[in-house]
């Protein structure tokens, strides 16, 4: 369905069961992302993460989802054969997570990876495997691409593998990119290059982002929509860009407050009192 | 002429090796009591293993360290270990996973044999603002910033000068890490301690010290007050290339 | 989520009930249970119960099938087989329990130096257990028992003597890739001397894998234990024991087939809870499917 948005997502339910009573991590979720940048901001717990996991069909065994609607481009999600989110995943649908290492195979070089991929899925020959991911490597900014190609996974800085990932990701030519605190790790220089990165494909490919994040002040300037989540649901939604932010809900006002700035500085940080409200 | 008085940790010429490189050149610098010195810098440009080296667990090829004018050798002996404490950034990895919390607090107080171990773990909980419920717990059932506490718990349980802090809170959500530098901040004045942070966000460290060095390379390139930073009064490129990254220009305004 | 306790022992008490329920929520973990829990309470409780003298002779009452009045049936002496079965009960598995008791901790002290010390070290005693394992169960135990003479405490110091090297190897291992985490460090950094880190933290943190290997090493310990006494080099007759219960009624194992075949099944449930059990604690541990 050509004009049905990339990700509908409407009264999500996730609740994962452990040996005590169930965990509602998502209780009533929705969202619509079109051909746009959305950035989902929270802090551990608030339950972006497994949102995004549910999209991609990543839930354990012992996570249950409800929704009214769960869709990628119209096409249904929720109750999905394991074989059509295979089908999803990496081709229409691709994820880049904080640790890129732990997506590559230790004990191969990057070139062997992305040569293996590239001749399975594009039916390339090795030799055209090799100049099309020396291609992909100069792409994401990879200075040296054919020594980086020799190389093995840990043997690359984090903002290397991180961008030869990227790559990786993008080569499926893949609709949504789904960007899972892909910068967390680094440090705040690489931060930077790796979003600007992100958001000059994902603009020259037309395709939609989503940024999961803790750091709100990090990817407002990346992102079109913000969304912040509080403990499971949403609570504000902002507009991104370079503009100043403007939050009203009590809860994003606290979080911007208690990040350590020059007014901030030599003196005690506000700290962020939650409210029992917030959670209704 | 004005007496200075002595600084309280003094690292003169370290450096460090790895292999045949010298992931570390002859960095030197002092702090002294009630001081915070914040060393700053992209990844791998050493900051993690000068203070590793300072701590005495990586081995140094040149250069010393001294608390109080006393030259700690290296190896390090176990009367030294109490000079200076050492807080790692993630503390999950930092707490042995099948100790409870009281067993992973009474280990420094066992080594160095000091006693009224319940006494003293109860006042440190109090100290970083923990309840006592939380020494029969596990160190997964704890919050990231539980565990730092923790953590910081246990570096104070020998009652050191000094506390090296490597990325303290770098795997914190902002609100915890409000927290945890408030916490750290008072502690250091309470207890009139010396604080080194590394971290890569300068405004941690603008928050948390009243210099900083900015290293690269494995050496300091620069020095600056915070009252320079805040004026972006930098020379060097990593400097510049650190504040445009970590304090934008047109900061985010806040609703009042 | 665990329910938070308040004290240290309600803490290491929650700790073993959660286990316990996670072992016996398998059936093999119930199985294996059920197996040993049952054979180590009958062999516990042998001696009180109503049972007949399993030393008491009768001309009369010669290999007599199982039936009402002697269930496992008599030997070739006339003794009641149900006692003497489960009296056997008690050699093999104090034998087996203590062969592993002993190689088990020496093994992982000894594995679990080499890997946190290394260097000569490792070397050292790596050598050593090398050295040992080359050594054959049965071979040693045939010697020894000529050495020695024959009898339990000879059975265990064989079987416990070449028992030891796999559990060095596994704790040496386990040691080995824990040696570089920041637990350890952080540790050093407290002042820990090294013998501190073995004690405090590699010991504790090796000793899972070593209770399954023992609980699966049981397994096999109870069958070399058994053909030990088989061959006459465990408990001296009258006194009965599985295996040499098994060995006198080899000679009419085709006309009173209980003689040998009962005690043989004894011998084959205790192995068979034994590796179930451990099965089961192998999935309790195993990170990845725990």
């Amino acid at each position: 369905m050509p004009d049905a948005p990339l990700l509908d997502i409407a009264d999500l339910h996730i609740n994962f069961a452990t040996p005590a009573s169930p965990v509602a991590a998502v209780r009533g979720l929705s969202l619509t992302l079109g051909q746009e940048r959305l950035a989902i901001v929270g802090e551990s717990g608030s339950g972006k993460s497994a949102t995004m996991r549910a999209a991609l069909g990543l839930l354990p065994a012992t996570a249950s989802v409800k929704a009214q609607r769960l869709a990628f481009r119209g096409q249904n999600l929720l109750g999905l054969a394991p074989k059509r989110w295979r089908t999803l995943r990496g081709r229409h649908i691709a994820m880049v997570v904080q640790d890129p290492r732990q997506g590559f195979t230790p004990v191969h070089s990057l070139g062997a990876q992305m040569i293996e991929m590239l001749v399975r899925h594009r039916a390339l020959t090795r030799r055209a495997a090799w100049r099309e991911a020396e291609a992909m490597l100069a792409e994401v900014q990879i200075r040296d691409p054919s020594q980086v190609l020799r190389q093995y996974p840990h043997e690359l800085s984090g903002g290397m593998a991180q961008r030869a990932m990227i790559a990786m990701m993008l080569a499926g030519e893949p609709a949504l990119l789904i960007a899972d605190e892909a910068t967390s790790a680094l440090d705040v220089v690489v931060q930077q290059q790796i979003l600007a990165l992100i958001d000059t494909q994902v603009r020259r490919r037309g395709m939609g982002l989503i940024l999961i994040s803790h750091q709100l002040d990090l990817v407002a300037r990346f992102a079109d929509r913000i969304l912040v989540m509080y403990a499971g649901r949403v609570v504000e939604e902002l507009r991104g860009g370079t503009a100043a932010l403007q939050p009203v809900h009590p809860y994003t006002i606290g979080l911007l407050h208690c990040r350590p700035t020059p007014a901030s500085f030599g003196r005690a940080l506000p700290v962020l009192t939650r409210d029992p409200a917030w959670l209704a | 002429m004005a007496r200075v008085t002595a600084p309280l940790l003094s690292v003169q010429d370290l450096s460090v090796a790895h292999g045949q490189v010298l992931t570390v050149r002859g960095v030197s610098f002092a702090v002294a009591a009630g001081a915070s010195l914040g060393i700053v810098g992209e990844s791998g440009c050493g900051k993690s293993t000068l203070l590793r080296a300072v701590a005495g667990l990586v081995p140094i090829v040149a250069g010393q360290v001294a608390v109080l004018e006393q030259v700690l050798p290296t190896p390090r002996q176990k009367q030294h270990r109490r000079l200076l404490q050492i807080v790692f950034q993630d503390s999950l990895a930092a707490l042995n996973p099948t100790l409870t919390i009281a067993a992973s607090l009474r280990e420094p107080l066992a080594i160095h044999r000091l006693g009224d171990a319940g006494q003293r773990v109860a006042r440190v909980l109090d100290a970083v603002g923990l309840p006592q419920a939380v020494r029969f717990r596990f160190p997964h059932q704890l919050s990231g910033g539980q565990r730092q506490r923790v953590c910081i718990a246990r570096a104070l349980l020998v009652e050191p000068r000094v506390l090296l802090l490597d990325e303290p809170t770098s795997a914190l959500d902002i609100s915890v890490q409000a927290e945890v530098l408030n916490l750290l901040a008072e502690l250091r004045r309470d207890l009139g301690l010396a604080y080194v942070l590394v971290s890569h966000d300068l405004a941690v460290v603008g928050q948390m010290c009243e210099q900083l060095a900015v290293m690269a390379g494995g050496t300091i390139v620069e020095t600056l007050t915070r009252t320079q930073l805040v004026a972006r009064a930098a020379h060097h490129p990593v400097t510049r290339a650190l504040l445009a990254a970590g304090m934008p220009s047109g900061d985010i305004p806040r609703e009042i | 989520m665990m329910s938070m306790a308040t004290s240290p022992a309600k803490a290491r008490l929650s700790a073993i009930l959660l286990g316990l329920r996670q072992l016996c929520a398998s059936v093999v973990g119930q199985l294996g249970c059920a197996l040993v829990g049952g054979s180590c309470l009958l062999a516990l409780l042998a001696p009180f119960l109503p049972l007949a003298d399993p030393n008491a002779q009768s001309l009369t009452a010669r290999l007599l099938a199982p039936s009402v009045g002697h269930w496992f049936g008599t030997d070739a002496f006339g003794r009641d087989m149900l006692s003497r079965v489960l009296l056997g009960l008690r050699p093999t598995l104090f034998m087996a329990l203590a062969s592993v008791g002993l190689s088990a901790p020496v093994g992982l002290v000894i594995g679990a130096t080499s890997g946190l010390f290394g260097g000569t070290t490792q070397r050292l005693l790596m050598g050593l257990t090398d050295v040992f394992m080359a050594f054959p169960r049965l071979i040693l135990s045939l010697c020894a028992a000529a050495t020695l003479g024959a009898g339990v405490g000879t059975v265990i110091f064989a079987v416990a003597a070449t028992g030891w090297p796999p559990y060095a190897r596994l704790a040496r291992a386990e040691a080995t890739s824990l040696r570089g985490s920041e637990f350890l460090l952080a540790a050093e950094g407290l002042g820990s001397s090294r013998l501190g880190m073995l004690w405090r933290h590699m010991l504790p943190l090796c000793l899972p894998s070593a209770i399954v290997r023992a609980a699966l090493d049981a397994a096999s310990v109870i069958l070399i234990v058994a053909g030990l006494s088989f061959l006459g080099l465990g408990v001296p007759p009258p006194a009965p024991e599985l295996g040499a219960l098994v060995a006198a009624g080899r000679d009419a194992i085709f006309d009173a087939w209980w003689i040998s075949a009962l005690p043989g099944a004894a011998i084959l449930l205790l192995s068979l809870g034994f590796n179930l059990l451990g099965d089961a604690m192998r999935d309790l541990v195993d990170p990845r499917t725990g």
